[in-house]
């Protein structure tokens, strides 16, 4: 009697093992051609680089990048929509191989996970306030409530330039309608996201010169070098060979596979 | 499961759990003294008062509660010009929606206290209103009690859509954390106990109360 409850104890902590073990193993190049399949994240509401195409799925800048290194690593790419804050956490799970989400680098998300060598998109952090609106720039904000999006660098930024009175939203487009509702005095953004939403109708302008220059990476897992090596050499013949340049005058309008001057 | 030692992660769900604390009893304190309105308001002869009642519980049991707290965030601010603070506005739309299902728990625990004890009370000279605050409601609290409890468990695990108009209760915090540690499995477990340790507590204090409103019942049965 006791030797089949251990038996079974045994047995049942093996399987336990297994899938831990399988759930927490980073995906490697080799895995992810094995699948044939790369699943690749983003939130999918930060246009133009990752927005809902109205043909179903997701479109934009994020999603071309992601889409031309599936092409050049001969795998097909699924993109899957989701929330900001929990795409690392996927990506070290091994929910998803890569994430194409327009991610900056900070020293706690180089700790949990790797970055491309090179970013993908040269870009600034720039302050937007409503029409109309006195404020000058961060400073001239002081104790007035500045709307950003949870989990982002931006958060990040607004915080180490000591703000004091920070909303947080979801993503973006609720930092756009809080703007509209007079909840915040000023929504911190990428120069670009905020340029876009302008023309798409959003009633604010950008306050003040750039806070802080911004480039974005392509992340995976760590520990996986075979599949850092393609992403990076994917990323740098598509920087080469003006890929890059195209998909970013597509969805920008302006070229960001390169630095400003 | 370390990261649930670190001081500042354990203070950030404190917070959390005292914010979702507060929205849960204001919310029931509102939606409690709504619903009182409402079933009343439901069960009066006069039809303006019958008419606004429905057209309140159909419109806030009709709609998610996510739609609610959407649009009394971001759109009543530009259609009237009045800006509430998120927790306010987190509490008024907790509470109108909590209020919409009290009303219908109220309204049948009236209609189950037996029709004699109204018609008793009106023969021995008691006003209309001392019938209802005096006799029918102490009776109908007791058969209402376990309906209530489940509403106030719904509530407190409800309050957490407030994250949504950027009220740091409890599942923003946790996000807030998951965002910075990127330790999700631990983060989202101990929250999940602490909502169910708080739900525990209180169907316990609901039993507690069951038992004493009981009380004459059981004495008159002996």
């Amino acid at each position: 009697m006791s030797t089949t409850i251990k038996s079974r104890t045994i047995k049942t902590a093996a399987l336990c093992a297994l899938l831990l073990s399988g759930l927490a193993h980073a995906t490697d190049l080799a895995q992810i051609k094995q699948k044939g399949v790369m699943t690749v994240a983003m939130s999918g509401e930060y246009p133009p680089f990752s927005q809902p195409s109205l043909k179903g799925g997701l479109e934009g800048f994020d999603v071309d990048v992601a889409n031309e290194l599936g092409k050049r690593m001969g795998v097909k790419v699924n993109v899957v929509k989701t929330e900001f804050p929990s795409i690392i956490a996927g990506i070290q799970a091994g929910i998803f191989d890569l994430a194409v989400a327009s991610q900056g680098k900070t020293p706690e998300r180089a700790k949990a996970v790797d970055f491309s060598d090179a970013p993908y998109y040269y870009d600034g952090v720039q302050l937007f306030a409503p029409l109309g609106s006195k404020a000058t720039g961060l400073a001239s904000l002081k104790g007035q409530p500045v709307g950003v999006a949870l989990g982002t660098t931006f958060e990040a930024t607004l915080k180490e330039k000591g703000h004091d009175k920070i909303v947080s939203y979801s993503g973006e487009q609720e930092g756009f309608l809080a703007l509209a509702a007079g909840r915040v005095q000023a929504f911190l953004t990428e120069k670009s996201v905020g340029a876009v939403a302008i023309q798409k109708g959003v009633k604010m302008m950008p306050v003040g010169p750039v806070v802080a220059s911004d480039a974005t990476y392509v992340t995976f897992a760590k520990n996986s070098p075979a599949l850092a090596a393609a992403v990076n050499k994917a990323l740098n013949d598509m920087r080469a060979d003006g890929t890059l340049k195209k998909i970013s005058m597509k969805w920008v309008g302006l070229d960001l596979s390169v630095p400003s001057k | 499961m370390e990261i649930l030692l670190n001081p500042d992660v354990l203070s950030s769900l404190w917070q959390g759990t005292q914010i979702t604390l507060a929205l849960t009893f204001f919310a029931s304190i509102g939606g409690l003294l709504l619903g009182l309105l409402a079933a009343v308001a439901k069960s009066s002869r006069v039809i303006v008062l019958r008419a606004i009642a429905v057209a309140y519980i159909e419109l806030f049991r009709g709609t998610p509660l996510l739609v609610q707290l959407f649009f009394l965030y971001f759109a009543l601010p530009q259609l009237t010009g009045i800006t509430l603070p998120a927790f306010t506005t987190a509490a008024i739309g907790l509470s109108l929606f909590a209020g919409a299902y009290t009303a219908e728990i109220v309204r049948g625990s009236l209609n189950a206290v037996a029709s004699g004890q109204r018609e008793a009370a009106t023969a021995l000279g008691l006003k209309p209103l001392q019938v209802l605050l005096e006799v029918q409601l102490p009776q109908a609290t007791r058969i209402a009690l376990p309906a209530l409890g489940n509403q106030f468990i719904g509530l407190l695990k409800d309050s957490s859509l407030a994250s949504v108009i950027t009220v740091t209760e409890l599942l923003l915090s946790t996000r807030g954390l998951v965002s910075v540690t990127y330790q999700p499995v631990a983060l989202y477990a101990a929250t999940g106990l602490i909502y169910f340790l708080l739900s525990n507590v209180a169907s316990r204090v609901f039993a507690v109360l069951e038992h004493r409103l009981n009380r004459p019942y059981r004495t008159a049965t002996r």
